[in-house]
């Protein structure tokens, strides 16, 4: 084992882990915000692939120039659902943790379903886009340039995530996640800051989706890998932490790679399903999960 | 200003009011008493839009019953709610901004921090601390602050001694008489009698979800039954 592959696989694993990162990210501010625990987040992650690969086709536009459109469309997604599904099962009187686990459940199913309709079950994927093949060469080790794209601007959106929880908005999200009855009794419409929230979980699970299509293939079951990733991510990090969902995702990708390289790849995921027992029995708040 | 017209509301499956009928004019000081149980809370938390009710509530002539509580703090109806309901991880400062959040776009929405500075001088040494890590009576002050940010125009105050130091209990009472004089209706719920009728006009006694009695705070304080059946004389 050389050191140039070992430093190859913590390179490519940090790569991979910034995108888990964000996935985890847009699960865990849904959750945090309203312990709602979206079942559907991997087929969301699908949608905004096909999104971009649809787009691609039609429009000819490189994944980069969809960004922001398909980031939007997931935002609207994410709203459309808050509002026409989560908002009533929230509002029933009886069974609710049932309720609140099979709407998105159900949505997943739903998605894959459509998705397999529409564009059957093959394996697609965009090869002619800007990155395409393109690696940069770094002292001997071989940078894929989508990968690297891929998380930088996943790195970029959790900044601005970051940035979003600073402001006003922000606060009132934060509030909101500490005490829903009291926001009304000051004015503040809490369906509308759900809604929102749903809206940027969507758009962040819909920017890693981008950046995945350009480098992943695409299918109507590419989102249950990621989600389960996310599942494993989040409980890591702590449910309804940014800063947390970042580290996670980083160790998550880390130790994914590190497996296939030490055992072999078909055991890639052997490593990050034992930290996500491990933390189950010793930390199930998560390194940085609030009580 | 509000008029309950024989409200009627369930809570957890029991019948917390029946019928009641109050009103509270704009400027006064109306105080709801009652033993532990009586629907006092359960009250003021049909007023904010907390609880399904039945009857009418109208608040200067509108019907406000069955609007979303958001909706009726936005008209100038301000709860500040049993145990408070703070922010408790955001700081002192957040919770009061928050109070103003529902105005954004409005220049002077920051105003009545001043107001609040001037009552409780001491959130203003503390505005960079969690709300959280707050005494009981600061916490509460806090609480009657973030409401006075949202410019109430009826502020009700649901126990605002629970929970707190004798010493400042006589300082929220103040307070209160002081937020009145700016021009603000109040209309407390407490458990603590004499204090509540001593700064009230008017007083109405509830007994299971029920007004048994009403009439000017010195009528009330006069009534041998109430101070019976209420302070154990």
């Amino acid at each position: 084992m050389t050191a140039e592959l070992i430093l190859q696989t913590l390179l490519s694993g940090l790569l991979m882990g910034l995108i888990y990162a964000l996935v985890a990210a847009g699960l865990s501010l849904i959750f945090g915000l309203m312990d709602v625990v979206n079942f559907a987040h991997g087929e969301l992650l699908m949608v905004a692939m096909f999104a971009t690969l649809v787009l691609h086709n039609l429009l000819g536009l490189d994944p980069l120039l969809l960004l922001p459109i398909v980031a939007v469309l997931l935002f609207g997604v994410g709203m459309a659902i808050y509002r026409l599904l989560i908002a009533r099962a929230l509002s029933v009187t009886f069974n609710t943790g049932m309720v609140q686990i099979f709407v998105t459940f159900g949505l997943a199913i739903f998605i894959r379903g459509a998705a397999q309709f529409f564009f059957g079950g093959e394996f697609r994927s965009i090869n002619n886009s800007w990155l395409a093949n393109k690696t940069v060469a770094l002292a001997g080790i071989y940078i894929p340039l989508p990968q690297l794209a891929a998380s930088v601007v996943c790195l970029l959106a959790f900044a601005l995530l970051l940035a979003i929880s600073k402001t006003e908005f922000g606060r009132a999200l934060e509030a909101t996640r500490e005490d829903r009855e009291a926001v009304g009794l000051i004015g503040i419409d809490r369906d509308r800051i759900f809604a929102i929230g749903w809206g940027m979980g969507a758009a962040a699970v819909g920017v890693a989706g981008v950046m995945l299509a350009n480098f992943y293939y695409i299918s109507p079951q590419v989102g249950a890998n990621f989600a389960l990733i996310a599942y494993v991510t989040v409980a890591l990090g702590g449910f309804g932490s940014l800063g947390g969902a970042l580290i996670a995702g980083i160790v998550i990708g880390e130790v994914e790679a590190l497996s296939a390289l030490v055992l072999e790849p078909s055991l890639k995921q052997v490593g990050m399903f034992a930290i996500y027992l491990a933390v189950l029995m010793f930390r199930p708040r998560g390194l940085f999960g609030r009580l | 200003m509000l008029q309950l017209e024989s409200l009627s509301a369930s809570y957890r499956g029991l019948k917390a009011l029946q019928g009641i009928s109050l009103t509270v004019n704009a400027g006064e000081i109306v105080t709801v008493v009652g033993a532990n149980g009586a629907g006092k809370s359960t009250l003021l938390k049909s007023i904010a839009g907390q609880v399904a009710i039945e009857g009418a509530i109208r608040f200067d002539g509108e019907d406000i019953s069955g609007l979303a509580s958001h909706k009726i703090a936005r008209l100038g109806i301000n709860l500040v709610p049993e145990g408070r309901r703070l922010f408790p991880r955001l700081t002192v400062n957040d919770n009061l901004r928050l109070g103003a959040y529902a105005k954004r776009g409005d220049p002077d929405r920051f105003k009545p921090l001043d107001l609040v500075f001037d009552l409780f001088p001491r959130l203003g040494e503390r505005l960079k601390q969690r709300a959280g890590t707050l005494s009981g009576g600061e916490q509460q002050m806090l609480a009657i602050g973030r409401a006075l940010m949202t410019q109430p125009r009826l502020l009700m105050l649901d126990e605002p001694s629970q929970g707190i130091m004798p010493r400042l209990v006589d300082d929220i009472f103040a307070a209160v008489v002081r937020i009145r004089a700016l021009g603000v209706t109040i209309l407390l719920v407490e458990q603590r009698l004499s204090e509540a009728l001593s700064i009230a006009d008017r007083a109405y006694v509830l007994q299971t979800g029920r007004v048994v009695m009403s009439g000017t705070a010195a009528e009330i304080a006069a009534d041998e039954s109430v101070r019976k059946a209420y302070l154990g004389v």
